[in-house]
């Protein structure tokens, strides 16, 4: 399979790279840092997210910003190239919990047709922020897998079951999901202790999930 | 009276001055000055004559063809000016400027290469500025800002920013 890739470089080409792999978020940031250090209205940035990032030829050079951040550009002709924060740019992860691959509880039952719709709302709203999670089903039917989902996103799977006198994070793996070994945290939280006392049958407390993706 | 207007770079090592109004403020679309300013256009402003001033530091100079040479900081990178040796003054990139609203485009030019989607920018979700990624938020931009503040400055770097 051919990754994609993307070069760029600045003007007078002393400096050049190569993302290798899927970019993360291109966003459009009118700050008056970003507005002074390109010296337009706007700076468009693409985050690189989880390609591979290369300088194929020179090297940048680097302007420290603020103490949490450094601009990249080209000593020989200016040209604007990068924006580096110690942890990157912000991502913002969308986890639409709507686009389980399985049955829904009695009474919220989505159609395969309303999750590619949600799907591609999601889509149109974050774009490549959006993460769909797939919680396990308690009875897979998969159907709305990331090889049929509209969306330019990644998929990370996992499974919660909470219920009196079981607690764990299940093992299982949704038939077909595949978040290619990346990692994720997962926090469960209810809003009404209602839920913790009716659906779960279990008194409310407060506990920390093991982080231990399954996928 | 004749107005002024100061702008520079980002870091401070570059400052200018202009006597006047700039003519002809314009987004600049062409291939060469998306690349130049590493976005998807150029904002540029006309100074003819000698309206502009360089008040602190030298700008470095790339030749981007034989009749032009882009000035920019050599310590920051911010692309400051396009210089068409021929002609008798100098554009000015409107962001650099102090106040970048001050004088509103009133074109576009090189628009066959303009990006496809340029006029659906507006459109997009709109946030402020949110560093929460950042383990001090914005507040660990905001106190370690290096940048050169919106206006003339007696000492730059100023004492405790070198």
């Amino acid at each position: 399979m051919s990754m994609e890739t993307h070069s760029g470089g600045c003007q007078c080409g002393a400096v050049r790279f190569r993302l290798t792999g899927m970019p993360g978020t291109s966003s459009v940031c009118y700050c008056r840092m970003c507005q002074k250090a390109s010296a337009a209205h706007a700076l468009a940035l693409v985050s690189v997210g989880e390609a591979a990032l290369e300088w194929t030829r020179g090297q940048p050079s680097w302007f420290q910003s603020s103490n949490a951040a450094r601009r990249g550009f080209c000593d020989k002709c200016g040209t604007p190239l990068a924006y580096d924060a110690p942890d990157g740019l912000a991502l913002f992860y969308l986890f639409d919990t709507t686009l389980r691959d399985g049955q829904q509880t009695p009474g919220i039952d989505f159609s395969l047709d309303d999750k590619m719709s949600i799907a591609a709302c999601s889509t149109s709203l974050a774009s490549t922020m959006s993460r769909a999670a797939i919680p396990a089903p308690i009875r897979p039917t998969p159907r709305f897998l990331p090889s049929r989902a509209p969306m330019k996103a990644s998929f990370t799977a996992f499974g919660m079951t909470r219920r009196a006198g079981r607690f764990g994070v299940q093992r299982s793996r949704p038939a077909g999901a595949d978040a290619g070994g990346g990692r994720c945290g997962v926090l469960v939280a209810k809003s009404w202790d209602y839920h913790v006392r009716v659906a779960l049958k279990t008194a409310p407390m407060r506990r920390t999930l093991p982080a231990s993706p399954t996928a | 009276m004749t107005s002024t207007h100061s702008g520079g770079c980002q870091c401070g090592a570059v400052r200018y001055r202009i006597e006047g109004e700039l003519e002809y403020p314009h987004l600049c679309h062409c291939r060469m000055c998306q690349k130049a300013a590493g976005n998807y256009f150029m904002p540029l402003g006309f100074a003819p004559g000698k309206m502009l001033t360089i008040t602190r530091g030298a700008p470095g100079w790339f030749h981007s063809s034989d009749p032009v040479r882009r000035g920019f900081c050599r310590d920051c990178g911010t692309p400051l000016f396009f210089d068409t040796l021929e002609s008798d003054g100098i554009a000015v990139t409107l962001g650099s400027l102090d106040d970048p609203a001050a004088f509103p485009p009133v074109a576009n030019d090189g628009m066959e290469t303009r990006v496809p989607f340029h006029a659906a920018l507006d459109g997009l979700p709109a946030k402020s500025v949110d560093r929460n990624d950042l383990p001090g938020g914005l507040e660990s931009v905001a106190s370690t800002n290096h940048q050169h503040p919106d206006h003339d400055t007696g000492v730059w770097p100023a004492e405790g920013k070198a």
